[in-house]
């Protein structure tokens, strides 16, 4: 276990270390000119060649590498073209605010979905059921923007039953939660409907198994044989689970930003893009791909912790 | 990474195998047989027609802006109303299906064919250069489809080609690690040790064993990931990044729509309804495809894998 964490964590080193270079490098990667492309077609030759020195093109590209890398470890992420103020300053704050929400809707997507499976699963053909199977596909298909766009018609454009837009301020939490409901149910929507799919499923496969009868035979109460066995061993599968809904619930978070306006990592990033403003831009995009990194490898370690089949094998295979 | 934990979760240890080949057609007949696998197919049928014939169908020029008849409501004249500058909505919206498919397919395909060359190469030679492939593979999963967009396409400028990269280069490792997975377990089967020592090059080995036994549970896979690359294609435009207003393109309608969702709603009518549409056919017909695949793992746990997982990020 030990040897594994070790080395999943070496690898999670190496590919922040990896994601970093390509992102000092990404200016340079692409066609054309950067300085160019950023300031737009009316810019001056002067302006050109002092935005070149500003980024630092002027210096050879692992020059450029090695200075974005050794400042972002210091937590310095550049300096805003429109602002002039420090990059991480800036994003702060909007931050926290993606953050919340992300860990808001990571948590309200377990919470109703696995219930609903398990529901599901002991009630078989009951109105949970029917509900499961009936809604899931189109929930699955669904993309959050166009669940979030629903939920904004819905509540809040003619009905203002939940307020619209922007975050609020963590000085008022009632306003605050209030205006998280939307967003995080736009995310986590997906969820239900998969969590509940997978938990529906995998309870009634561990019913089935020959050690759920044994375990009867001995005369277990039926509510001990569900919730104490069966639930634990149809849990794992929603543990390997969690790194995807990392991934996905940031991404989601770009859009639901934009939808309802809050203050965040997403719209600063979008507005920085508006602004033709890199750093600002390269520092969200490390922040996010950051996030997701850190997010998969607590779901992989949490996953091998609780799957000790898995522990046994002990090869600790990360190249596999 | 937890990816590849809830592949094998989700595609079950053996992987999407257990269906005895018998060529494309009667796998066609066996998936057209469903009620799932017959409806979705008429409805996607249904979809290309209107992609190829939108300038026959729609009502009027997807581009004839009317400044008089802006933000209307529905009326005989335009069924779904007008847009800001007064353009047919329900003509944007037929229009809109072509792009959503000529972004989706070659960036999907695209995508399977570079992480399927890559996958063999890291998984049947191994070594330094499969370890290499493996840190990269996992370097560009760290970037959700939308944030590998913000970053690329701001310094790409956005068109319909940059977002048909940006799409690819977000699936490639998904598919390459795939088929890396799948190869690295038939590399170990007998016939392969028996063709190399037989003399069979390297090289003969992928492309004549290895390359037929891998490919087609994957074919499944990549039909349940076009609705995914339409998700994201529509998302970008929503966000601004994809493809540029006026293009009829769902996205770029979401976008107005939502600019005006408080004076009039009916922009966006149109594109939500041919997104849950097109998605919802294709992720019936994967799940029926890989119903028929394997019988055994009808069980919805394997419903969908983890990679079409990821790629739904919007």
């Amino acid at each position: 276990m030990l040897l594994y964490v070790a080395k999943r964590l070496g690898l999670a080193a190496v590919v922040i270390v990896v994601i970093m270079a390509l992102l000092g490098a990404l200016v340079n990667l692409v066609p054309g000119d950067p300085a160019r492309i950023i300031l737009g077609p009316h810019a001056t030759p002067q302006l050109i060649a002092e935005v070149r020195r500003s980024m630092g093109l002027d210096n050879p590209i692992y020059v450029q590498v090695w200075d974005f890398m050794w400042q972002a470890v210091h937590g310095n992420l550049g300096t805003d073209f429109i602002s002039k103020a420090s990059v991480s300053s800036e994003i702060g704050a909007p931050l926290v605010n993606t953050l919340i929400l992300s860990v808001v809707s990571l948590v309200l997507s377990v919470v109703v979905g696995v219930p609903m499976g398990i529901l599901a699963a002991v009630r078989r053909g009951g109105i949970v059921d029917a509900l499961v199977r009936g809604t899931s596909v189109v929930l699955l298909s669904a993309p959050s923007y166009v669940i979030g766009l629903l939920l904004l018609l819905a509540f809040a454009i003619d009905v203002h039953l939940l307020p619209a837009l922007g975050s609020g301020s963590l000085s008022n939490l009632g306003g605050y939660a209030e205006r998280l409901i939307m967003p995080s149910v736009a995310l986590a929507a997906f969820w239900w409907a998969y969590l509940a799919r997978l938990v529906r499923s995998s309870m009634l496969e561990v019913l089935s198994d020959p050690f759920v009868r044994t375990s009867r035979a001995y005369g277990l109460k039926e509510r001990v044989i569900r919730y104490r066995v069966a639930l634990k061993n149809a849990l794992v599968p929603v543990t390997a689970l969690t790194g995807l809904m990392v991934g996905y619930i940031l991404a989601g978070t770009v859009y639901v930003e934009v939808i309802f306006e809050r203050t965040g990592l997403g719209n600063l990033a979008i507005a920085a893009i508006g602004n033709r403003d890199w750093p600002v831009v390269r520092a969200a995009v490390l922040i996010y791909a950051a996030a997701f990194i850190v997010g998969n490898l607590l779901a992989d370690v949490a996953y091998r912790f609780l799957d000790p089949r898995l522990r046994l094998e002990e090869r600790a295979e990360v190249f596999i | 990474m937890s990816v590849q934990a809830s592949q094998q979760v989700l595609l079950g240890e053996t992987g999407p195998g257990g269906y005895e080949p018998r060529g494309l057609l009667a796998f066609a007949r066996d998936v057209a047989r469903r009620p799932a696998g017959a409806a979705s197919a008429a409805v996607l049928l249904l979809l290309v027609l209107v992609a190829i014939f939108a300038p026959l169908l729609a009502p009027h020029n997807p581009d004839t802006i009317n400044v008089l008849n802006t933000l209307a409501s529905p009326s005989a004249g335009h069924l779904l109303g007008t847009d800001s500058l007064g353009r047919d909505n329900l003509s944007r919206t037929l229009y809109g299906t072509r792009l959503a498919l000529e972004i989706a397919l070659p960036s999907v395909l695209g995508a399977f064919a570079v992480g399927a060359v890559l996958g063999l190469i890291a998984g049947y030679l191994g070594g330094p250069l499969d370890k290499l492939l493996v840190i990269v593979f996992d370097s560009v999963i760290s970037f959700p489809a939308v944030i590998l967009g913000l970053a690329l396409l701001s310094l790409l400028g956005p068109s319909v080609k940059s977002v048909i990269f940006v799409i690819a280069v977000s699936l490639v490792p998904y598919y390459g690690r795939l088929i890396r997975a799948q190869t690295l377990s038939e590399r170990k089967n007998q016939y392969v040790k028996a063709e190399r020592s037989l003399g069979a090059s390297r090289a003969r080995v992928l492309r004549r064993h290895i390359l037929p036994n891998v490919l087609p549970p994957l074919l499944v896979i990549v039909a349940m990931d076009i609705p995914s690359a339409v998700i994201i294609e529509a998302g970008l435009a929503f966000l601004g990044l994809g493809v540029q207003p006026p293009t009829p393109d769902w996205g770029v309608m979401l976008n107005d729509g939502f600019t005006n969702i408080g004076t009039s709603p009916w922009e966006i009518v149109g594109p939500i309804v041919g997104l849950l549409v097109m998605t919802t056919a294709f992720t019936l017909l994967g799940e029926t495809m890989r119903d028929v695949l394997d019988p055994r793992q009808r069980l919805p746990q394997r419903g969908l894998t983890g990679r079409r997982l990821r790629k739904l990020d919007a």
